[in-house]
């Protein structure tokens, strides 16, 4: 039996060099987002965006929503992108082949024609059944197109093929957007001089509980609800922190499908989104990054820690473990389509860091976790663990993990502080004490199922309920 | 390294660190309201006293001397914090009037003994404080701070550049622009936006050092150079904009079409046509709409060929170009719909459509 224990203890070293590394990783995270936010809340000091607002010179950017059953809410939805602050900027909805009566909803309201349009077809697409626009010059920014059914990647490399300006920003339709959001997402672009930026990334916050006005957010208020306030507390972690250090090292790989800007040339040179992964956000970003890599062009992907998009996170179980499993699938996916990149020098700080931090520690992570777990309670029916080890152990990771949601927590009161009531901050700190007894296990369980998913080989989204903002009467 | 002592100290030490953040956040919570409270006690006190003044002075032009500041806000002002914030009320106020009450505005930064502090904050460390003060210094227009500041616009540090360039224009207004022949840093196109747009405003003036601009071996240089020379419409620049069709940097060439179009001469519009087969996609996609403003019947038979191109865009670029420029060019189309519908027909529909918008 010796060699069972030698086995067993040479997984147990392999595990807790891995959890060194994890926890590394974070407190690196931690420190160089503490640099990043600095430097960029002090240039925003003096940095004044009214001018661009205006400016006949600005780029031009075109916002690409795609529809899919949205009747509910679209008209706000529309009202809220039509409002937003900037000069060149055009708004193309696509209606992805709903089966409610968002289209008719938006003709209506909008006071729309159907148009003879001819779309460029640079990106191969499901067939597109009409071109409206407005009658009205009020709404002479907005594009609806109607389409076959093909998916969201489908629906947005329509929008690609449509739009007229050099910039896109891909949002989910239902997010709704800061009035600045659109200046500051084009700054990035407008600032690269060495290197070329190819992509804009910019933060999602949580919107359950806030007040929503004719399409805009009007008070901020931390979620009642646990699900989604557990998500608020997890989004400032990522976005506040992860995205912030990884942005610093030219290493991000994910921008969010609910909101990212792009470089249009690049996106069509690259074949625009992929209809073949639940993970299109993530594998267009890794896919652009790849194509400019190969051609040894300098480039940059940034990221603004702004708050400029708001969304409805997953109230219930079900759709929350839908959602994860999802996002799973898609990094295995993206992770596998670029695994050429795995540790290739070729492709400098993306194949040797981010590609394999992204394996080892986002996509192995849940398995490891799992797998851990299911040998601790084996291990504990049979009477080998040693607890004498085992809690002060345990009280070293909790604590860590305590450790990094209130720094991160510090991290959104020092500088945007959203909420400003000292309840909400305290509630997210209480909220925090449950993450590891609750919600991460079930995290990982929905990864795990996901990955399921793909040994089963289904390939499907999963809907996302949606129950509405809160709203004042207008 | 995995004993229970080590790691019980370790966890424990994990719990201090989180005391203290616990600590600073509800300090920090604590103080940001202060703060805030604070300010806005301040903020009302001293925005009347402001308005008082300021509608005193109007009533009263003629006054050089602003009377003597009252006693609480002297007292205040020996806190760095609130004296910034005096500053940026100041500042926000200047931003905000012309004429006398401006120069009220920027009596009073002196006689507070502002200025002082901006010149302070030159000689900073911090790139952050240098900005600030360059900042304050040009809205408060100091002058006699050109020649400091104008150091500061070929700086390694970008912002403070930025800022120092900006600086120069409130000063100086197209005077400014001399530190074109300076420059060897790079100028990001948010920064050219920032002093085209301040630039705005202004009654234009010649620039006479646009040729050499163009010919600057910062590729930035050129750029805003060329965008000058649109806006501004340089007609004498015509040949050596036109040179920088030759021009490494796909972006330069692509500016040097814009401008083209609107100093175009009856030569132009060949050029670009010549000029078309070695450009990028993006560039011929460019060179097709700025072709729409000045191209003539001489360019239809270069038109009719690209509407064989492969790419669509191209040939919806050419066949926008045939219609509105062509005198022969609507008839052509339709000839080329009736004969090959697919995609000729929808282009076809597409450009009469935007006509008849």
């Amino acid at each position: 039996m010796n060699w069972v224990i030698d086995i067993v203890q040479i997984l147990a070293l392999g595990v807790f060099i891995y959890s060194l590394l994890l926890f590394a990783f974070y407190v690196f995270i931690g420190v160089i987002s503490i640099g990043e936010t600095n430097k960029y809340m002090h240039q925003n000091e003096v940095t004044d965006y009214r001018v661009i607002a205006s400016s006949v010179h600005a780029p031009s950017v075109t916002i690409i929503a795609p529809a899919y059953n949205e009747g509910l809410t679209i008209i706000d939805n529309v009202r809220s992108l039509l409002s937003i602050y900037y000069y060149n900027l055009e708004v193309i909805i696509v209606n992805d082949g709903s089966k409610d009566d968002s289209l008719q909803q938006l003709i209506d309201t909008y006071q729309l024609e159907k148009t003879e349009f001819f779309i460029p077809h640079q990106i191969p697409t499901k067939p597109v059944k009409g071109v409206y626009k407005s009658r009205s010059s009020v709404f002479r920014k907005l594009v609806v197109i109607d389409k076959e059914n093909g998916g969201k990647a489908d629906a947005l490399n329509v929008g690609i093929n449509m739009a007229s300006n050099d910039y896109v920003i891909c949002i989910d339709v239902d997010c709704i957007l800061e009035q600045d959001a659109i200046l500051k997402m084009v700054k990035p672009f407008m600032e690269g001089v060495s290197e070329r930026v190819i992509a804009s990334g910019g933060v999602i916050r949580i919107a359950n509980s806030s007040v929503v006005q004719n399409g805009s957010l009007v008070k901020v208020r931390l979620p009642k609800e646990y699900l989604p306030r557990m998500q608020t507390l997890e989004y400032i972690r990522a976005f506040l922190l992860g995205r912030m250090a990884w942005s610093r090292l030219n290493g991000l790989l994910l921008i969010s499908g609910a909101f990212g800007a792009f470089d249009k040339e690049i996106v069509i040179a690259c074949g625009g989104y992929s209809s073949k992964t639940v993970g299109e956000d993530m594998e267009l970003v890794v896919r652009m990054r790849r194509y400019m890599e190969e051609r040894k062009e300098p480039y940059k992907v940034t990221y603004i820690p702004d708050p400029l998009c708001w969304t409805e996170a997953p109230t219930s179980y079900k759709v929350l473990g839908r959602q994860r499993n999802r996002w799973i699938r898609g990094t295995y996916e993206t992770l596998k389509l670029h695994r050429k990149m795995f540790f290739n020098p070729r492709y400098g700080l993306l194949g040797m860091l981010s590609y394999p931090y992204w394996f080892f520690f986002e996509m192995m992570g849940p398995i490891i976790e799992f797998f851990g777990f299911m040998t601790f309670v084996i291990m504990v029916f049979a009477g080998f663990v040693d607890w004498e080890i085992f809690l002060p152990l345990l009280a070293v990771i909790v604590s860590f993990n305590y450790l990094y949601s209130v720094f991160a927590i510090y991290m959104e009161v020092k500088t945007y502080n959203q909420y400003k009531r000292k309840t909400d901050v305290t509630k997210l700190l209480l909220t925090s004490l449950s993450e590891p007894f609750n919600f991460h296990p079930f995290i990982v369980w929905s990864s795990m199922k996901g990955f399921l998913n793909v040994v089963r080989k289904r390939h499907t989204w999963g809907d996302m309920v949606r129950e509405g903002f809160e709203k004042t009467i207008s | 390294m995995l004993r229970p002592d080590t790691l019980y100290r370790t966890a424990w030490a994990f719990v201090c660190l989180i005391l203290i953040l616990l600590l600073l956040i509800y300090w920090s919570l604590y103080k940001r309201k202060r703060v805030f409270f604070q300010q806005k006690s301040f903020r009302d006190g001293f925005e009347e006293w402001l308005s008082e003044l300021m509608m005193e002075e109007e009533e009263d032009e003629g006054s050089a001397e602003l009377p003597a500041i009252p006693e609480k806000f002297t007292k205040h002002f020996k806190n760095p914090v609130k004296r910034q914030f005096a500053v940026d009320i100041l500042m926000d106020l200047k931003k905000s009037v012309s004429g006398s009450l401006g120069d009220n505005i920027i009596n009073l930064y002196l006689q507070l003994g502002f200025k002082d502090e901006s010149v302070r904050k030159l000689r900073s460390r911090k790139w952050y404080e240098q900005v600030k003060g360059i900042n304050e210094l040009s809205v408060m227009k100091q002058e006699d701070s050109y020649s400091r500041i104008f150091k500061f616009t070929n700086d390694r540090n970008i912002y403070v550049r930025r800022e120092a360039q900006t600086a120069l224009f409130s000063f100086s207004g197209f005077g400014g622009l001399r530190f074109l022949n300076v420059l060897t840093y790079p100028m990001s196109e948010w920064q050219q936006l920032n002093l085209i747009e301040q630039l705005r405003p202004l009654n234009p003036e010649p620039m006479p050092g646009i040729p050499r601009w163009l010919r600057s071996d910062n590729d930035t240089v050129v750029l805003f150079a060329l965008k000058l020379a649109e806006i501004y419409q340089c007609f004498e620049v015509h040949d050596d904009v036109a040179h920088c069709l030759q021009h490494k940097d796909e972006k330069i060439r692509n500016q040097a079409v814009k401008t083209l179009r609107e100093i175009s001469n009856e030569t132009t519009a060949a050029l670009l046509c010549d000029h078309y087969p070695t450009e990028s996609l993006r560039n011929k996609i460019n060179i097709l709409n700025n072709l729409n403003a000045i191209a003539g019947d001489e360019q239809l038979p270069f038109l009719v060929k690209e509407l064989d191109n492969e790419n669509e865009f191209l040939k919806l670029g050419a066949g926008r170009v045939m219609i509105n420029c062509c005198s022969q060019g609507l008839e052509v189309l339709e000839a080329k719909a009736a004969e090959q519908p697919v995609p000729f027909g929808d282009i076809y529909n597409h450009l009469i459509y935007e006509i008849q918008r």
